[in-house]
């Protein structure tokens, strides 16, 4: 008996020796994966390269310059109904959110920085304040897209009944999400998170112009001021960007291609850096009238677009536009660069009527762009072609990076904008896109209109 | 005197406790017959004891009284025991009482007592009937009423026992024998002989079955207590058919509930799995238990020769006890073991061949050529010249590649060449098949050779069994083989008599050896693989570039990129070599009164090493060497080096369990008794791998080059020459994985029986784990289980059922659970680099926060009965449902979440089903065996919900009928498939389905969503079927099985005149205005864009119900023969087996899925021979 107690004794000893050292045998920290723990480790995740590459490869099929010759006649693929402005771009629900989910997917990550931040070990206090502020800057740029395209172009009368996105700040998959709010409420927001974060910024990106910097806040501000119709103030925050930051427009001039322009991290003329997807590996389409609008002699032409054959653009779909250009090199900016400062300085000096300084901004960038030899400064006294010019000049120097289509949603709010066709292979008109169109206002994605059954939805 | 002498001469042996017969035999010479003394005077014996054999009455008298005993062992030990209760009585009285109605008698000599068979009258008259009385009773003692008593030769039954068991019988001759029956029992016969009392104790034949035991890997329960669904398969139903290499063939429609198809997939696997599928996102395969523990190895690691029964356990009573990783199910395998004794020895050799693939039964149209030459030509008619344009342009010449019919069009449009020289160029490809090219360079008979030798014996305290084995396979395409070389050893020692132990351990090397071979289909009807000189000629396949942009870069100094395969075969080759051990040992240390301790570990390794190596002449290095030269100032800048690539991957799996166990087993009291363990476990695993490129490599040299990859891997480096050529990752390239899980587990088994009636069992398990990371509130999880059995047959009001031997039903309810990985309550980050620089370090998002992330849980419940009727049927049915909920899955969520998808608990699938096994033996002679298998499974499963549908209410057709996104949608069975109803095509040639009310329309003309559809049941059979029968004729058997699959739908490739190997009737698509009333029309080519819908209509999917004779085997041993007891074997045996002989399909094109592919009409046997000797 005296032996089988000892046995039982045993036995609980064994036991309970396994389970006293149970939690730490699991605390074992895997490699591969991490949590985000430290300072450190959220600056890392701002490098992050879906940040860099947030914005929607398909925003440019939206835009008057894209052709696309050879659509189906059905329809089947997403750039398909992009490029027609359909209602909905992809059908299956639930599923990809065209466009909108990238916008989203960015403002997660930055959620996660603005979250966690706070409880980050290491590090300096003016550390983390900096990096929330870069994170309150980014997603003011994300939020400043999906304004522009699910709610109607600002318009002080209505902005705060107009519906426009909503504004999420969880990073919980089970939370809800909040309601649509409206165009004020977000552009409040956008205004709000930037000027707060201003302070806080570092004064410059030199290392990696994807990350924030004051005078990225500064750009950011502007293209919103500009969107808003609020010129003084767009053109005070340009000239704050570059007061700040780069200023020198990258000269074209000596390059025989793109090779000559660096990598968009580290360029010297990019504000605030951005790419739309993996765009910049492949090409778009250009309309023959957008191609026949250029100058013969202008550089971009020479350096972005191939097959130019004798400048007359007859073919559809033999000249094409390459992101990264016509021989690989540095990639267009998709972000804040010195040039678009320059232009939004010179629309909002035409729209104050000074057309003297809006041909010296226009000047500024167009001799960056022309062969030295042939080139002239263009200067005009009638203001209706100053503007024209200016927007002119805007397609060339922003061309396929996103921005057109929320160029033509103001224009046409404005009352600017013609008709827009789309043509099949044959010529035919598959698609139009009329003045005053409710397609300027984007339909939200059913995908997510799955899960919130209760939202208003955007007219058709 | 005389006695001795007899005993002597009959064999007797003494059974002398001290003294040497020798010895006592003088003593016996000298003093018989004068020493006559009465030993009852002497010695006083005391027994008391209900059954005691007589040789233990013997032992008793000797030791109390300090007799020896002289008998003739043999005679005694056949005698059953005897009650006795005799308190200090003399030695005679208790040899009286002993012998008492025993055909024997006793003298006393001295202080020996010699033991004779009593002396029978011959002068017994025959004519006088003998009378013969006596008890028929049970083994434990209790009288059985009823049994027929019959005489031997005569057919009528004699008599019957009474309430009492007693039976009087007259009338029988001494030389009759009587045979006792009774059902349940086994007969007994007895010869009457000199016997007038003559009492039997009869031996219940279920005796046997209840030495049956479940062995769920922790431990045994028997057949009777058990209340869970399991199911066994032993050695003679496993070993009927000849198993090569694949353990999992073997048990193919032989489990019910156990659903294994090689044939058919799901998400990309082969099914296996029990009872349905249960889980979306976790492992959906049973977990594999082998001596005990899970194994993390391949299940090629399983020798199926070293099997010895399989037990597949199905519900949770059965396999909660292995906790959070058994929701699919347990199949544990018991391996052979060795048996007390001489060494024994068994070799066995088979030789599988499977025959080359016979091309001309393939269901390919005879034109087939002509037929995509035709297609091309309609098709690219007025872009012909552009494609040449295009295909010499420096810019798109890399990505504009064309097939052989369109490069002619292209010239002849370009003028390059004549009318003349196209159309004998078309003639030329229009009128070559390379089937027969194809099967010469490519495909060999497939044979598979194995050895399996093992020994095995030993004695009582050390028994060993040792296995090596050797297969060596050349597989259906040349240069392809693989070998693999096996060594087990198990040993049992036992030190004490209470302290034992148990080792195994396990070695697999295998290799194989493969060089890259097209598939048939990547390769147009029309192409040649060699020119006359058998020279190798490139393919369109894999090529990536046009032959006139190959010809004009190669001109400037780079590689030519065809594709040659014919080459590759010698310039590539991929070996894999893998070692795998595995050790398992187990202490067992018996502490008395039913309890004892068990500790026990097993380690298991796996290595593996993949090599590619590729010559600088292969077809992938000068690809890539051209995907990455460019153009520099001074000519071609080559980024990659050239010369041989090779590409290395070494993966290592590690894992290891240790086991405390406490077990007792003890019958409390007369009808209680109690089988309880409880344990804990540790459990690690870890998978790591690496991976490494060489580029510039020699084999020889063992020299390689440097690559930039910091300018080939920028971003901004785009390839000027070959576009279409694929890539290389540096990631890919060098990567590094590591991968560990930890487990701690606490469990406990209870089995409670009453009267052998009714037991009751409960089991639970709780699993820690470090997969979820920081939060402890979802480490813990208890799985649990209880259920309840009855064996109805020991109730008195079945008991005069005579057909019911045994009749049990139980039932069981539980509950286990799945993991999930890598999703926490918050953000998992991994790391990179940022592919804008190369150098600067970023973290990405790898999980979005999920804070109620949590287990799966599966609820199981189980009704079931075992059965043995008429003597010689057993089986049993089960019907369960089985509930899974908070199933995880990597579900879309709202896009305004910020992502995609994320793992979330929300969907619930419930499977239900029904299973009957039988067993039956019909004939059971010497010379002549006849029994039969059968297995009967149904499943239905039913997606209960799903976090969301992929598909939204009110969705278009098309959402149902294509794309797949319905295997799981709510409503309906995993694996679910919608059709279109095919109606044809219209005036234009535009196909037309029927709407719900049969009128026909266009695919998106009035789309009416779920009405425009069918649903046609799921991709998965519910039905599974098997019917095996074996009949034995002395040494001879054959065995078949017959395997059926029913209850699913099956698609079929569409008619499609634009593939490579266009099908019979491609061709047959509207031309003109009046086509549509051919029959079986196709929809006009330009409506191709329809061909998703068209897989999607009735036309293309079929009912899949199949039936395959599986496996049809001869054997014959030469047992009990001379020429083996003169070769000094015990038995060699021969058998042969053709399996996949033949196959039906339950459709009107007999498309069975057997098959694999519908291209192919017939099934590929193969043929085995095997010779077993056993030394």
């Amino acid at each position: 008996m005296k032996r089988n107690t000892h046995h039982q004794f045993a036995i609980i000893a064994l036991f309970s020796l396994v389970f006293i050292s149970c939690n730490k045998y699991l605390d074992v920290t895997p490699k591969g994966v991490q949590m985000l723990r430290t300072v450190r480790d959220y600056d890392l995740w701002l490098n992050n390269t879906d940040l860099e590459t947030s914005l929607p490869s398909n925003l440019n099929l939206l835009s008057d310059q894209s052709d696309k010759p050879a659509i189906s006649s059905i329809l089947t693929t997403t750039d398909d109904r992009v490029y027609t402005w359909q209602a909905q771009f992809i059908e299956e629900a639930p599923g990809n959110a065209a466009l909108w989910q990238n916008y989203y997917k960015a403002i997660y990550l930055y959620n996660t920085l603005i979250t966690g931040i706070d409880a980050a070990t290491g590090g300096t206090e003016q550390e983390r304040k900096k990096l929330k502020a870069e994170a309150l800057l980014g997603r003011a740029f994300e939020y400043l897209g999906l304004v522009n395209l699910y709610g109607k172009s600002y318009n002080p009368a209505t902005a705060s009944q107009d519906l426009a996105v909503p504004f999420v700040t969880s990073i919980d998959v089970t939370e809800p999400v909040p309601d649509r709010s409206t165009v004020q409420q977000i552009y409040d927001r956008i205004i709000g998170d930037i000027t707060a974060a201003i302070p806080d910024l570092p004064a410059n990106n030199n290392i990696n112009r994807f990350r924030g910097s004051v005078s990225g806040a500064y750009g950011v501000l502007a293209r919103t001021y500009l969107y808003m119709g609020n010129y003084a103030k767009a053109s005070e925050s340009a000239q704050l960007a570059l007061n700040n930051g780069p200023n020198i427009i990258l000269d074209y001039t000596p390059l025989a291609d793109a090779k000559g322009i660096p990598h968009l991290i580290k360029r010297s003329d990019a504000i605030y850096a951005r790419l739309g997807g993996l765009s910049y590996l492949g090409s778009e389409t250009p309309t023959l009238a957008f191609l026949k609008s250029f100058e013969k002699t202008d550089l971009r032409l020479k350096l972005y677009y191939r097959l130019l054959g004798d400048f007359s653009f007859t073919e559809r779909g033999r000249t094409t536009f390459w992101h990264a250009g016509a021989i690989a090199g540095g990639y267009i900016n998709w972000g804040i660069s010195v040039a678009e400062m320059r232009l939004a300085i010179a629309e909002a000096a035409v729209r104050a009527n000074d057309l003297t300084k809006a041909c010296d901004e226009l000047d500024a960038v167009r001799k960056k762009r022309f062969p030295i030899a042939s080139y002239q400064k263009y200067s005009s006294t009638d203001k209706e072609q100053v503007f024209q010019k200016v927007m002119a000049e805007r397609n060339y120097e922003l061309a396929y990076t996103g921005t057109r289509w929320f160029d033509m949603k103001r224009l046409d709010a404005e009352g600017r904008m013609p008709v827009v066709n789309r043509y099949n292979g044959l010529g035919e008109v598959i698609a139009t896109l009329s003045p005053g169109s409710n397609k300027y206002t984007l339909q939200i994605p059913v995908q997510v209109m799955y899960y919130n059954s209760g939202w208003k939805q955007n007219p058709l | 005197m005389y006695e001795i002498l007899h005993a002597i001469k009959h064999g007797m042996k003494p059974y002398a406790f001290k003294i040497l017969l020798t010895m006592k035999l003088t003593t016996l010479l000298i003093f018989f017959g004068l020493l006559q003394v009465n030993a009852s005077s002497r010695a006083q014996v005391t027994i008391t004891n209900k059954r005691i054999t007589l040789e233990m009455v013997f032992k008793e008298i000797q030791k109390q009284a300090g007799y020896d005993f002289f008998y003739n062992n043999d005679l005694i030990r056949k005698l059953p025991p005897v009650s006795l209760n005799l308190k200090n009585a003399s030695v005679t009285a208790v040899l009286d009482q002993s012998l008492a109605g025993q055909p024997f008698q006793y003298k006393v000599i001295n202080n020996s007592v010699v033991i004779t068979a009593r002396i029978i009258s011959a002068t017994v008259d025959k004519d006088v009937p003998v009378r013969i009385e006596g008890t028929v009773k049970d083994e434990k003692g209790k009288p059985i009423p009823g049994v027929t008593i019959m005489v031997k030769g005569r057919t009528a039954a004699a008599t019957k026992t009474d309430k009492d068991g007693h039976y009087v019988l007259m009338g029988v001759d001494d030389e009759d024998t009587l045979i006792f029956r009774y059902l349940g029992y086994a007969i007994k016969e007895v010869v009457i002989g000199s016997k007038r009392i003559i009492d039997v104790r009869l031996e219940q034949i279920e005796s046997k079955l209840d030495e049956v035991t479940i062995s769920t890997g922790y431990q045994q329960i028997k057949l009777e207590q058990s209340t869970g669904a399991a199911s066994v398969i032993n050695l003679k139903e496993y070993d009927s058919r000849i198993n090569t290499t694949d353990f999992l063939t073997g048990l193919q429609s032989k489990i019910p509930g156990l659903l294994i198809n090689n044939d058919i997939e799901f998400e990309g696997n082969s099914l296996f799995q029990i009872r349905g599928i249960s889980t979306i996102n976790g492992s959906k395969q049973p977990l594999i238990v082998i001596d005990g523990y899970p194994t993390e190895l391949s299940l090629a690691t399983i020798n199926p020769n070293e099997i010895e029964s399989v037990t597949v356990l199905k519900d949770a009573a059965a396999s909660a006890i292995y906790g959070v990783r058994a929701s699919n199910g347990v199949i544990v395998i018991e391996r052979k073991k060795a048996k007390v004794g001489k060494t024994s020895i068994g070799f066995r050799s088979t030789l599988s061949l499977t025959p080359k693939e016979n091309y001309e039964r393939y269901r390919w149209d005879k034109e087939g050529a002509d037929i995509a030459v035709n297609y091309a030509r309609e098709t690219n008619g007025t872009s012909a010249l552009v494609s040449w344009i295009l295909m010499n342009n420096v810019v798109a010449g890399s990505i504009n590649t064309f097939t052989p019919p369109v490069n002619i069009m292209a010239q002849q449009a370009a003028g390059v060449i004549t009318k003349a020289e196209a159309d004998k160029q078309f003639a030329e490809l229009g009128n070559y098949d390379n089937a027969a090219e194809y099967g010469r360079l490519f495909l060999q008979t497939a044979a598979t050779q194995t050895y399996n030798l093992d020994f095995s014996g030993g004695t009582e305290n050390a028994l060993y069994y040792i296995t090596a084995n050797y297969s060596d396979s050349d597989l259906s395409q040349v240069k392809n083989g693989n070998n693999r070389f096996g060594l087990s050893g198990r040993l049992n020692l036992k030190f004490s008599k209470r302290f034992s132990m148990e080792l195994n351990t396990n070695f697999q090397e295998s290799k194989s050896n493969s060089v890259p071979i097209p598939k048939i289909n990547n390769l147009y009807t029309y192409e040649r693989l060699q020119d006359e000189n058998g020279n190798a000629l490139p393919i369109f396949y894999g090529s990536n570039m046009n032959p006139f942009y190959n010809k004009m870069i190669m001109s400037l100094g780079l590689f030519d990129n065809m594709n040659y395969p014919v080459r590759d075969m010698n310039e590539v080759s991929d070996q894999t070599h893998t070692i795998n051990n595995r050790v398992t040992t187990n202490f067992r240390y018996d502490l008395g009164k039913g309890l004892n301790i068990n500790l026990g570990a097993v380690y298991e390794t796996a290595r593996s090493d993949t090599r590619h190596l590729a010559s600088e002449n292969s077809t992938q290095v000068r690809q890539l060497v051209n995907r990455y030269t460019e153009s520099g100032t001074n000519g071609l800048i080559y980024n990659l080096p050239k010369g041989g690539y090779l590409s290395q991957i070494a993966a290592s799996t590690e894992s290891y369990t240790v086991r405390a166990q406490v077990n007792y087993n003890k019958r409390i009291a007369e009808d209680h008794s109690l089988n309880l363990i409880f344990g804990s476990e540790v459990r690690r695993v870890l998978n790591k791998s690496n991976s490494s490129g060489n580029f510039g490599y020699s084999d020889e040299t063992l020299l390689q080059r440097p690559v930039n990859y910091i300018t080939i891997q920028n971003t901004a480096f785009v390839t000027p020459y070959a576009k279409s050529n694929p890539a290389i990752s540096y990631d890919g390239l060098f990567a590094q994985n590591y991968e560990e899980d930890r487990f701690l587990s606490a469990y406990l088994n209870a089995v409670y029986s009453f009267k052998n009636k009714y037991s009751l069992t409960a089991s639970t398990r709780i699993d820690q784990s470090n997969l979820f990371g920081s939060d402890p509130k979802n480490r813990y999880k208890p799985a649990w289980s209880i259920g309840a059995g009855w064996n109805i047959e020991r109730e008195k009001f079945i008991q005069n059922q005579e057909w019911i031997n045994s009749f049990k039903i139980r039932s069981a309810l539980g509950f286990n659970g799945n993991v999930a990985k890598n999703a926490l309550p918050e953000v998992i980050a991994k790391a990179g680099l940022n592919q804008f620089d190369n150098t600067q370090a970023m973290l990405s998002l790898l999980s979005p926060a999920n804070s109620r992330i949590r287990w799966e849980q599966t609820y199981n419940l189980n009704m079931g009965m075992d059965y043995r009727i008429f003597k010689n049927i057993t089986g049993n049915i089960d019907y369960y449902i089985k509930r899974s909920k908070e199933l995880l899955a990597s579900n879309l969520v709202d896009p305004t979440k910020g992502i995609n998808a994320a793992i979330i608990n929300e969907s619930a699938i419930r499977n239900n089903g029904l299973e009957i096994g039988l067993h039956a033996d019909w004939i059971r002679r010497r010379a002549l065996n006849w029994n039969t298998g059968f297995v009967f499974s149904h499943n239905k499963s039913k997606i209960l919900k799903v976090y969301n549908a992929n598909i939204l209410p009110n969705a278009r057709s098309f959402m149902y009928a294509t794309g797949g996104r319905t295997s799981y949608l709510e409503g309906y069975a995993v694996g679910a498939i919608f059709n279109y109803r095919y109606a044809g095509v219209d005036s234009k040639g535009e196909a037309l389905i029927y709407d719900k009310d049969g009128n026909a329309k266009n695919f998106y003309v009035n789309d009416a969503g779920l009405d425009d559809v069918d649903y046609v049941g799921p991709s998965i059979p519910a039905y599974n079927l098997g019917l095996s029968n074996r009949v034995d004729i002395g040494n001879f058997y054959v065995y078949a099985m017959l395997n059926y699959f029913g209850g699913f739908s099956v698609k079929i490739p569409i008619l499609d005149p634009s593939v490579t190997r266009p099908l019979k009737g491609a061709g047959n698509y509207w031309k003109v205005a009046g086509d549509e009333a051919i029959q079986g029309i196709l929809p006009a080519l330009k409506y191709r864009n329809y061909n998703n819908y068209m897989q999607a209509t009735d036309r293309f999917n079929l009912n899949g119900t199949y039936i395959t004779l599986g496996d049809l085997t001869a054997a014959y041993s030469l047992r009990g023969s001379q020429f083996l007891k003169k070769s000094g074997l015990s038995n060699l045996e021969i058998r042969a087996q053709a399996s996949n002989l033949y196959t039906v399909a339950m459709n009107k094109e007999n498309y069975s899925a057997a098959i694999r592919s519908y291209e192919k009409s017939y099934l590929t046997p193969t043929y085995t021979m095997s010779l077993h000797v056993n030394f």
